[in-house]
Parts: C-alpha cells; sequence; structure tokens
C-alpha cells in the first residue's frame, strides 16, 4: 500500500471516530436535556390543569351569583 | 460536515402597559406577552438555532395568564431542544452515509482496516437510531403536551374574554407537530409584524 493511501485512510478512520464521539456528547445531552424539560412539562401540565379547575369554579359561581342578583 | 450551530438567548422584560396598546385593548400586557411568544417562534424557524428562553413574564397582573404563561415558555423551551436534537440525528445520518461512500475508496486497499471500521459506523448508526426511537417518543410527549395547553387556553379565552388565548399551541398542533392546516406566522393577528 502506498504510503499516501495508508495516511488518507488513517486520517479518514480519525475523523469517523471523531464523528461518533462529537455526536455521542452532543446528542446524549440533548436527549437527556429534552427528557428532563418534558419531566417538568408533565409536572406544570398537572399544576396549571388544578389552579384550571380551581379558575372555572370561581367563573362558575361568579356567574350563579350574578344571575341570582 | 455539519453547519455550526449557534445559541440564542432570549432575555426580555414584559412591560406591563404599551402605550401604544393601550389604545388598541383593555389589557395590552397581555397581547403584548403573546406577541413575544411568536416572536420566540419566529427565531425558532430559523435553521441551528437553539433557543434559550429566559424571564418571559416578569409582570403580570393574571395569575391564571402567569401559568399559561409560563406553561408555553416551558414548552417553547423543550420545542427548542426537540428541534436542536431532530437536526443533530438528520445530520448524524447525512455524516453516516458520507463516510460509509469515503471508505468505499479503499475497500480493496486495506479490507481489515474497512471491515472494523464499516463495524464501527454500523454501531454509530444504531445509536442514531435508538436516539431517534427516544426522539420520536418524545414528540409524543410534546404533541400530548401541546394538546393539553391549547385545551386550557381554550378554556381561559373563554373565561376570560382573551380572544387569541389558543395561537401558541394551536400553531405547533396545526403547522409543526402534526400533518394540518399550514399557517403561516403572519396568519395570527397578535404576531410581530
Amino acid at each position: 500500500m502506498k504510503t499516501n493511501e495508508l495516511e488518507k485512510l488513517e486520517e479518514l478512520l480519525f475523523r469517523i471516530k471523531a464523528a461518533d464521539e462529537r455526536f455521542r456528547a452532543k446528542s446524549q445531552a440533548l436527549s437527556e436535556d429534552l427528557k428532563s424539560k418534558i419531566g417538568v412539562l408533565t409536572t406544570a401540565e398537572q399544576a396549571l390543569g388544578r389552579a384550571m379547575s380551581a379558575l372555572e369554579q370561581q367563573a362558575s359561581k361568579r356567574f350563579t351569583r350574578d344571575l341570582k342578583k | 460536515m455539519a453547519p455550526p450551530t449557534r445559541s440564542t438567548r432570549i432575555q426580555r422584560s414584559i412591560p406591563l402597559f404599551s402605550a401604544q396598546g393601550a389604545k388598541k385593548t383593555k389589557s395590552p400586557d397581555k397581547y403584548i406577552v403573546r406577541a413575544f411568544f411568536f416572536d420566540i417562534i419566529k427565531e425558532m424557524e430559523r435553521p441551528s438555532e437553539h433557543i434559550e428562553i429566559e424571564n418571559i413574564v416578569e409582570q403580570e397582573r393574571d395569575p391564571m395568564l402567569t401559568h399559561l404563561a409560563e406553561y408555553e415558555k416551558l414548552f417553547l423551551g423543550a420545542r427548542s431542544v426537540q428541534q436542536a436534537l431532530a437536526r443533530t440525528l438528520a445530520e448524524r445520518g447525512e455524516e453516516i452515509r458520507d463516510l460509509q461512500k469515503e471508505l468505499g475508496d479503499f475497500e480493496f486497499v486495506h479490507p481489515q482496516a474497512i471491515a472494523e471500521a464499516r463495524r464501527g459506523l454500523r454501531a454509530g448508526a444504531d445509536e442514531r437510531d435508538r436516539l431517534e426511537n427516544d426522539a420520536e417518543a418524545a414528540t409524543s410527549d410534546m404533541v400530548r403536551i401541546a394538546k393539553t395547553g391549547a385545551r386550557w387556553e381554550e378554556r381561559y379565552s373563554q373565561i376570560s374574554g382573551l380572544p387569541d388565548g389558543k395561537f401558541v399551541f394551536a400553531y405547533f398542533l396545526g403547522e409543526k407537530l402534526r400533518p394540518g392546516p399550514a399557517h403561516s406566522i403572519e396568519d395570527f393577528p397578535f404576531a410581530p409584524q
């Protein structure tokens, strides 16, 4: 094998390894971040549901009170 | 080679009143909050962008709207990461294809090294596929969250009389997260011009 070709192959193998490491680091971080954010959103979803129910109850009471007037 | 990514940090205080808006609406601050969300959505349309959102609602008179705005802020933050992950996965797919092609040029030069490199690339592709499955599961969660958001905004809109209550989530449900009628950002009445 020519030295030039071997050098090119080595460079390619190095790039393959570097690309793999870069991807793993970046994608894992993003994936974890997304999972964490969805977890927070799911908690917020429940809290907002409770707040919304309370607001609807208040609105309903206000409506009934206004009807009686 | 993947294009360079850049990060945008959005930080803005929401004024309680806008002199200009006050002439047009009874609750200008609420409309300003909405307009700001569309500002963020517009930013998110740009490729290679990772948006970090801070302090969207600093001053808000209506506690329920603050809750909703916070929920939307969280959603937009997650959406930004979801987009960044999708771009990373797509770029990696292209990268693996390109590298496999390049390896082909050395096929008969050093078969043993090439076979090993191909195994490595296959493992990389498997990892990418696994993360893509995770990303699809996350998208299902995002759809559920957006549907909930749209429902609550609509209910809040009915109670408060705010006509623009559901537009942020309607945008994602209609345009981005599932097939449906296409909307342009300019179609929304309170989108910033």
